[in-house]
């Protein structure tokens, strides 16, 4: 039987980004190359056929089946009680420091912004997108924040190092605006390896 | 960056002065400021001002700060919805702008000894401004990768067994798979927002009267959706005792489709009793005419129900969901 059939069952049939030490234990007797082999292979075809509503997205801990982008209109409307919220100028701005310089604390962060971000860092930790990851050893101990896997979810990140360097995100913006086409097409099969996302 | 209007798809005819910077220039950032300072010296938006003055391109003392700040305060009162991001950016920059001017109106009353450490300075307020322009820029590709983001759907939800859920029989819940549902969340939360427990407060009885109002319109929830939009441990706990007391007063019902599934709150709607002296509940999800009919809070008795309420001692919450658990053939 085809893998790619067993996978599209699989990916069918779950909720949740599945792992390839998942996969590799409910498919008995494949090896992790030739389940990587598959799922590349798999993902490529979901991309070329036109006619497929699907595509195999690679986010933090393993692999998901998502729409095609450029459906999106019609499952909005669909789900219409789903809208997501975006997130602010100021909280894409702190959730950005906290990115580049993790651990970082509070102060840190407002050293750079300029301004108090207490009422964001308590929104970001609502919304699961930042965690305190402990206390600097330093007076007063602050508290550290870290970016969260659901972060990594929240912006189609396999992980923090796919985030341009600081130094180039201006060639890193402009290349984005060129690039037209969007989303779901940024993952590499390639780094299937790195999907774990280790906290 | 390139100025180009045509590869704008928010704006394509943006070449008026009015139309916002952030429309023709930055299509990645909409909520940025669509300011403009127009000035002899310099006109465009403000952020790019501070570049110039900050590099010396452009001669501070050429730019009269108090007009732009008028000028802000008119834009301001123009805008239709005060934007509070604009507005705050706006304070930081022309902060700096300040700064920066200040600055040079005082080099010569400082002489030898202050120099160094006020050049000192000066390197370290460029440098956070240079290094803030970076997050600036990086808060721009973290805008448009989460944009990219909007327009994908993935499975958040257990999928359905078969069909539709309508379809799908049902377990009813026992007290410990509620328990057991709570736990998660739980230590879920533990883990996560450990420190966001003080300042609330909450009864009781509020969170009936919020899970009834929630299930007023649809007459169904999922628990789990529910559950996770609370924040803290005394949030999760009280909503576990307020769902024990509406299960024990038969006001809502529990079940899942799946062992360990999502467990789903019902509405009840009519308590009814057959000959033996079994209690028949019926759904609001399943009686299409009870939906937002019913006042809420309203006991919705028959007049079976009286005795019904007598017939089952209120105090033991889980002979109520043996209760239930008694009566699987609700399909109507």
């Amino acid at each position: 039987m085809s893998l790619a059939s067993i996978l599209e069952s699989l990916f069918f049939a779950t909720d949740e980004p599945l792992t390839l030490e998942r996969l590799l234990e409910v498919i008995p007797g494949e090896n992790a190359e030739s389940l990587k082999a598959a799922l590349s292979d798999w993902r490529q075809r979901l991309i070329e056929d036109e006619s497929r509503g699907l595509q195999l997205l690679e986010v933090a801990g393993g692999f998901l089946l998502a729409t095609r982008p450029q459906n999106s209109e019609f499952v909005d409307r669909l789900l219409e009680r789903r809208k997501k919220r975006t997130l602010s100028q100021a909280a894409l701005e702190t959730l950005s420091v906290i990115a580049y310089r993790e651990p970082i604390t509070r102060a840190e962060i407002e050293a750079i912004r300029g301004v108090n971000v207490d009422s964001m860092i308590h929104t970001l930790l609502q919304r699961r997108l930042i965690k305190i990851s402990g206390r600097k050893e330093v007076p007063g101990h602050p508290f550290l924040y870290r970016t969260t896997k659901h972060f990594l979810h929240h912006f189609g990140l396999r992980s923090l190092t796919e985030l341009p360097k600081i130094d180039e995100l201006s060639q890193a913006l402009a290349d984005a605006e060129g690039r037209g086409d969007g989303a779901g097409t940024e993952a590499t099969p390639a780094a299937a390896d790195e999907a774990g996302h280790s906290e | 960056m390139s100025d180009n209007p045509a590869s704008s798809p928010l704006n394509p005819s943006a070449d008026s002065t009015e139309s916002p910077r952030s429309k023709t220039e930055e299509s990645v950032s909409p909520t940025r400021s669509s300011f403009q300072v127009n000035q002899d010296v310099y006109q465009g938006p403000l952020d790019k001002l501070l570049d110039m003055a900050r590099d010396y391109k452009i001669d501070i003392f050429q730019v009269s700060l108090s007009v732009i700040a008028d000028e802000f305060l008119a834009h301001v009162r123009s805008m239709e919805r005060h934007n509070l991001d604009e507005i705050g950016d706006f304070l930081v920059i022309a902060g700096y702008l300040m700064v920066l001017k200040s600055r040079q109106m005082l080099p010569s009353a400082t002489e030898a000894e202050e120099e160094a450490p006020e050049i000192d300075e000066e390197q370290l307020l460029l440098q956070r401004l240079k290094d803030y322009e970076r997050f600036r820029e990086a808060a721009d590709l973290l805008r448009k990768a989460e944009a990219d983001r909007r327009l994908l759907y993935w499975r958040d939800t257990p999928p359905p067994s078969v069909g539709q859920r309508d379809a799908v029989e049902f377990y009813e819940v026992n007290v410990f798979d509620l328990a057991n549902a709570f736990k998660r969340v739980l230590a879920e939360i533990g883990e996560d927002r450990p420190n966001l427990i003080q300042g609330e407060e909450y009864t009781i009885d509020e969170k009936m009267a919020e899970i009834q109002l929630l299930l007023h319109d649809n007459g169904e929830m999922c628990l789990t959706l529910y559950l996770a939009s609370m924040h803290s441990r005394v949030e999760i706990i009280v909503t576990f005792l307020a769902l024990l007391e509406l299960i024990r007063l038969l006001k809502v019902s529990a079940r899942q489709s799946i062992m360990l599934g999502d467990i789903w709150i019902y509405r009840v709607d009519v308590i009814k009793r057959d000959a033996e002296g079994e209690v028949e509940l019926t759904f609001a999800s399943e009686e299409s005419g009870f939906i937002g009919e019913q006042p809420l809070g309203e006991e919705n008795t028959t007049p079976a129900s009286n005795e019904n309420q007598e017939h089952t001692p209120s105090q033991q919450p889980h002979e109520n969901l043996e209760l239930n658990a008694n009566e699987p053939g609700i399909d109507s």
